[in-house]
């Protein structure tokens, strides 16, 4: 605010516009006394005439008709001492003339005239002729004038003083902390009050204070609305977070059956080999595959084939350790089951018990109608020498072994 | 040394010391009169005379009457004659009180009687002996009836009939200005057949005489007389009348208080129709009267505060008989004859100016 070129405080306008509006006020006061004074001064005028008239004129009636001219000098002296009275002129009715005062003034139109009558009645002995002074009213409304402007410049200071004083205690200084305040204003900071120094009112509000209450309000509006955007991101990134998670156990997980699907076994096998290399810890795998599922297909419909799978992953989930065992659809009916710190033994015991849980299992079918299902298995036992694509072949082999000797059984090697 | 001549020249019983303070100027035709009319009437009657010029200054009026207190008792004057011209009189008797000096007053009207005044003579002022002054109600009288004359002879009336005359009077406050008014007033009334048109104050002058006559014959251009206070206002009227056109004594009739040479020379010519003068002579008449008081003649059977006749009005041959007593040339004349003391057969002063011209 301050650092523009352009900035004029309020006051200096202030006192401008007050010291135009003073200029314009006076001018008008002005102009009507003056118009005033002007009509006082013909009303005096006229009163100056008829004073003359009631006192100098009897006077200088008897001085014509005695023929005192130093008499009617006097008494042409006397009324142009009247400062109203610019010039006087008496003009005898034998012809003589009498002048006083200004005699630049003698060619103007004469505004008075007055007779003379004689003393003892009878025509008039001579004529009054009385031009106002306009020197006179001149110096009246001058004098008028320069009282008026002085009491009014007293005045005008003393309001600029005033407001000058009254506006940068009331306003400026007030207003130059707020807009202070507010530029320095960041976010750590809403939380900081406004305070401004101001000085002691009996308990009113003005609007300093309702700007104020509104920046205060405008503080407590952003903390809200800053408040209400972390939570806001908080939700959103639980909820994408969540989407993740979904998406990436569904590209892990095959859709029919829950298990692992076949892009699973890529990512996670080669680690789980390189694990068990890298600690020298056990690592067995087996291979599962259902006796003559097709058989089932052609027969029961694939909605029955679909069912036998989720039913056999279910049956065989049970019988693992959750968390560390686990299993992928390696294809088909064909399904892979990793069992890391196992031993051959203890995999081998595992794949049995599997073979017997799915053997006992007989699944009921619309109809009335009921299933027995059973599954073959290869068993090994990671190999120093082994990555997962051999660990595989070797797995898949001994299940064929399995399907060759009878199905319903276990083959197992290092 | 004078003190000394004095002593042996005027002896307490048969000659007085006197003192004249004249309110006027010496050149001032009037009172230049009065003085010499004086002096030829104390040389006349043996009186050493001291004359003073106040030069129309009141104020140094007084200071010579303080300088004649001053004087050492046997330096000072037997008597001393002055006047009441600018009320000056009150204060001179009490300047001389205690003096030992007597006091006269002459030629204009004492102060009132009364208590602003100075009461009547040897009442409260003892060493105040008398007063005498001229008459001067029969100045404006003469001259007026004889203006009057000379108009109903040259047919001078307006169309209404009768003669209308303007008076120029010289002030409104002298004592002799108002009587020559009323004298003039009483003229008028007496006529029937006149018109006193306007009267107008000229203070004397002859100027403002010619300024106002101008005025007035605007005003009233039927007038044909025109009265006026003293000589010097009638000329300034003439003046006047002659820049309209007119000529004195044929068209316009002018008249005139007083005795100058000119006055007398107009009074011949005929431009003044009217003179009358003479009162001058007052201050004679009063050394008169203190040389037979001093020798033991006392005046008061005859009034203490004297007013007499003593104008008188001239013509052409009293005109010439005046100028040859009184003029450049005159011959003196011969005081003693007026003196009771010296004329046992005077029973009574008669002070009238017209028996020194025949």
């Amino acid at each position: 605010m301050t650092d523009s070129p352009l900035f004029r405080p309020i006051a200096a306008r202030l006192i401008r516009r007050t010291i135009v509006l003073s200029a314009l006020c006076v001018a008008v006061v002005l102009a009507l006394q003056t118009w005033v004074l002007w009509q006082q001064h013909r009303q005096r005028l006229v009163e100056v005439v008829e004073t003359v008239g009631s006192t100098h004129v009897p006077l200088l009636g008897v001085a014509l008709w005695d023929i005192e001219p130093q008499a009617v000098q006097l008494q042409v002296r006397a009324i142009a001492s009247w400062p109203e009275v610019g010039h006087v002129r008496v003009r005898a009715a034998t012809g003589q003339v009498f002048e006083g005062g200004d005699v630049s003034l003698a060619g103007a139109p004469h505004s008075h005239v007055v007779e003379i009558s004689a003393p003892r009645g009878g025509p008039p002995v001579g004529q009054l002729e009385l031009v106002a002074d306009p020197a006179h009213l001149r110096s009246v409304v001058g004098r008028n004038a320069l009282q008026m402007l002085m009491g009014y410049g007293v005045l005008v200071s003393a309001l600029c003083v005033l407001i000058a004083v009254m506006l940068r205690r009331e306003l400026q200084t007030p207003l130059e902390s707020m807009a202070r305040f507010a530029a320095e204003l960041t976010p750590e900071q809403l939380t900081t009050p406004l305070q401004i120094a101001r000085a002691r009112r009996s308990g009113r509000v003005d609007e300093i204070d309702v700007l104020a209450d509104g920046i205060s309000k405008l503080q407590a509006g952003l903390r809200g609305h800053i408040a209400n955007l972390d939570d806001l991101v908080a939700e959103r990134t639980e909820k994408l977070e969540l989407l993740v998670e979904e998406i990436h156990r569904l590209s892990m997980t095959d859709a029919l059956t829950g298990a692992y699907n076949r892009r699973t076994i890529d990512d996670r096998l080669p680690s789980e080999v390189e694990r068990a290399h890298r600690y020298g810890r056990e690592l067995s795998v087996l291979f599962l595959d259902l006796d003559h599922f097709k058989q089932i297909n052609d027969s029961h419909g694939h909605p029955v084939g679909d069912a036998v799978l989720r039913h056999m992953v279910g049956c065989v989930r049970e019988q693992l350790r959750s968390g560390v065992d686990w299993m992928a659809r390696y294809g088909g009916e064909e399904f892979l089951v990793a069992l890391p710190e196992t031993p051959l033994a203890s995999a081998v015991a595992t794949a049995e018990r599997l073979r017997e849980r799915i053997a006992a299992e007989v699944m009921a079918l619309d109809g009335g109608l009921s299933l027995r299902i059973t599954a073959s298995f290869g068993v090994t036992a990671c190999r120093n020498d082994d990555d997962s694509g051999t660990l595989l072949t070797r797995a898949d082999a001994l299940l064929y072994e399995a399907k060759l000797a009878g199905r319903n059984r276990v083959a197992s090697s290092t | 040394m004078l003190g000394v001549w004095l002593a042996l020249v005027a002896g307490p019983l048969w000659a007085q010391r006197v003192a004249f303070i004249n309110p006027g100027k010496k050149d001032e035709a009037y009172w230049a009169a009065a003085a010499q009319s004086m002096q030829a009437a104390a040389r006349s009657l043996g009186q050493p005379l001291e004359v003073f010029y106040a030069e129309r200054e009141h104020l140094r009026a007084l200071a010579f009457a303080r300088e004649l207190v001053a004087r050492a008792p046997h330096e000072r004057p037997d008597y001393v004659v002055f006047s009441n011209d600018y009320g000056t009189g009150a204060e001179l008797l009490r300047i001389f009180e205690g003096s030992g000096i007597r006091c006269f007053l002459a030629f204009s009207k004492p102060p009132p009687d009364g208590p602003a005044g100075a009461g009547r003579p040897r009442e409260h002022f003892k060493h105040w002996v008398g007063s005498l002054e001229p008459k001067a109600e029969d100045a404006g009288y003469l001259t007026a009836r004889a203006l009057i004359e000379k108009g109903r002879a040259a047919r001078a009336q307006a169309p209404d009939g009768k003669l209308h005359l303007l008076a120029i009077a010289g002030d409104r406050s002298t004592t002799a200005s108002v009587l020559r008014n009323e004298g003039m007033r009483r003229a008028v009334r007496e006529a029937g057949d006149v018109v006193l048109v306007q009267e107008v104050y000229a203070d004397w002058s002859r100027e403002k005489a010619t300024e106002q006559a101008t005025w007035l014959w605007q005003r009233h251009p039927q007038v044909r007389l025109v009265w006026a206070g003293n000589d010097l206002m009638a000329f300034g009227a003439i003046a006047a009348w002659e820049q309209r056109g007119g000529t004195p004594g044929k068209t316009a009739w002018f008249s005139g208080i007083n005795t100058s040479d000119e006055a007398m020379a107009a009074l011949k010519s005929g431009r003044l129709a009217a003179l009358a003068g003479g009162h001058f002579i007052t201050g004679a008449w009063a050394l008169v009267m203190i040389h037979d008081h001093h020798h033991g003649h006392d005046f008061a059977n005859e009034g203490l505060a004297m007013e007499r006749s003593m104008f008188t009005l001239f013509n052409e041959r009293t005109a010439d008989v005046f100028l040859a007593r009184f003029g450049p040339r005159a011959e003196p004349v011969d005081y003693r004859r007026y003196s009771k003391v010296l004329n046992p057969q005077v029973r009574r002063y008669e002070f009238g100016f017209a028996q020194l011209l025949r």
